[in-house]
């Protein structure tokens, strides 16, 4: 009976293992970006097939081109416009956003890892909407940049 | 033992059948990222006006003046860079300005008491009437600045006919860059 419940567990790592949904790395050399330059990455996130009480896991990566350290500002953002056919949708509730104030040495690149989580009652969601996170330098003169990631959803 | 087993292999080919099911269950939901990065560079980032007057503009242009129509490079005072690897569109927002009774900011061009008018401008604008309104949100000063493009722009603030206070104001003007579609 021992080994009948040892082979269950068995069976159930190697369930919850194949559903493990971690983004792959953005480690490809060929892509990567000027060091001495300030830049979040990617541009563009397609989530695709979502539905209310799924989650979607991404990491937004932010690099600080400065020769000092920096205090960034990491932030949902509701979209200036969307893209052909999407509708703006008032996401904040549902962004997680893991690190939210992330201070980089001078060129260190980081991950943040953003999350939507639209919980599992929500209803009247459009079929395509779009929400925006964005990264602020902290400590900027009176005009400031903001970079930004959008997010594009698609659902089921 | 062997009922055991027997149970273990039913249970296994069970599994093995119901796992893609159970993966496509949980794994219905797809993330595509291009290795795309965003980024912008501004060369001038101050404006110190100084004291203001009453019913006054003020240019943040090459020479403080206003600038020449249609709107060209030689009049403009700061350049903005993509330096980006994806063609950017670039979005303008100010905030309120703080201190003493601060100021909102108009949406036209006649600013009331507690407001200033400001505008922003582009190198090709026809005439300064073209110049973008700069609110709270965003506007879009910049469409699809190609990758490695550049763009010259100036600005100019409109003040309000009266003033509630004569406390220093300050403002923070943002330029939002984002992927073009």
């Amino acid at each position: 009976m021992k080994r009948f419940f040892l082979g269950l567990i068995l069976m159930g790592l190697v369930v919850a293992g194949c559903a493990n949904q971690r983004p792959p790395a953005n480690d490809d050399p060929a892509i990567l970006p000027p060091d001495d330059v300030t830049w979040i990455s990617p541009g563009k996130v397609l989530i695709g097939n979502f539905y209310p009480g799924a989650r979607a896991e991404w990491n937004v990566t932010i690099h600080n081109g400065n020769e000092a350290s920096v205090g960034f500002r990491v932030s949902y953002c509701k979209p200036a416009r969307v893209g052909a056919g999407r509708q703006m949708v008032e996401a904040q509730d549902w962004v997680i956003i893991a690190d939210p104030t992330p201070v980089l040495q001078p060129k260190e690149t980081k991950e943040i890892l953003i999350a939507l989580d639209v919980p599992k009652g929500v209803r009247g969601l459009p079929d395509k909407w779009e929400f925006w996170v964005s990264a602020i330098e902290q400590g900027q003169g009176m005009v400031q940049t903001e970079l930004v990631s959008r997010w594009l959803v698609d659902m089921r | 033992m062997k009922r055991i087993l027997a149970l273990l292999a039913t249970l296994a080919i069970f599994f093995g059948v119901a796992l893609p099911v159970g993966a496509a269950t949980t794994q219905d939901v797809t993330i595509t990222a291009t290795p795309t990065y965003i980024a912008l560079t501004n060369d001038t980032a101050t404006w110190a006006i100084g004291a203001v007057a009453v019913n006054t503009t003020y240019y943040w242009t090459a020479d403080d003046l206003v600038p020449a129509e249609p709107l060209v490079d030689g009049d403009m005072k700061g350049t903005i860079t993509n330096t980006g690897s994806v063609a950017e569109d670039i979005d303008i927002k100010c905030a309120n300005f703080t201190g003493g009774a601060g100021w909102t900011l108009s949406a036209d061009d006649s600013p009331a008491e507690g407001e200033v008018n400001l505008r922003a401008g582009i190198t090709g604008m026809a005439n300064r009437a073209a110049m973008k309104q700069v609110v709270n949100a965003d506007v879009e000063l910049i469409d699809s600045l190609a990758a490695s493009g550049t763009k010259k722009w100036c600005m100019e603030l409109e003040t309000a006919p009266t003033f509630a206070d004569g406390t220093a104001k300050t403002g923070v003007v943002t330029l939002t860059a984002s992927a073009a579609d």
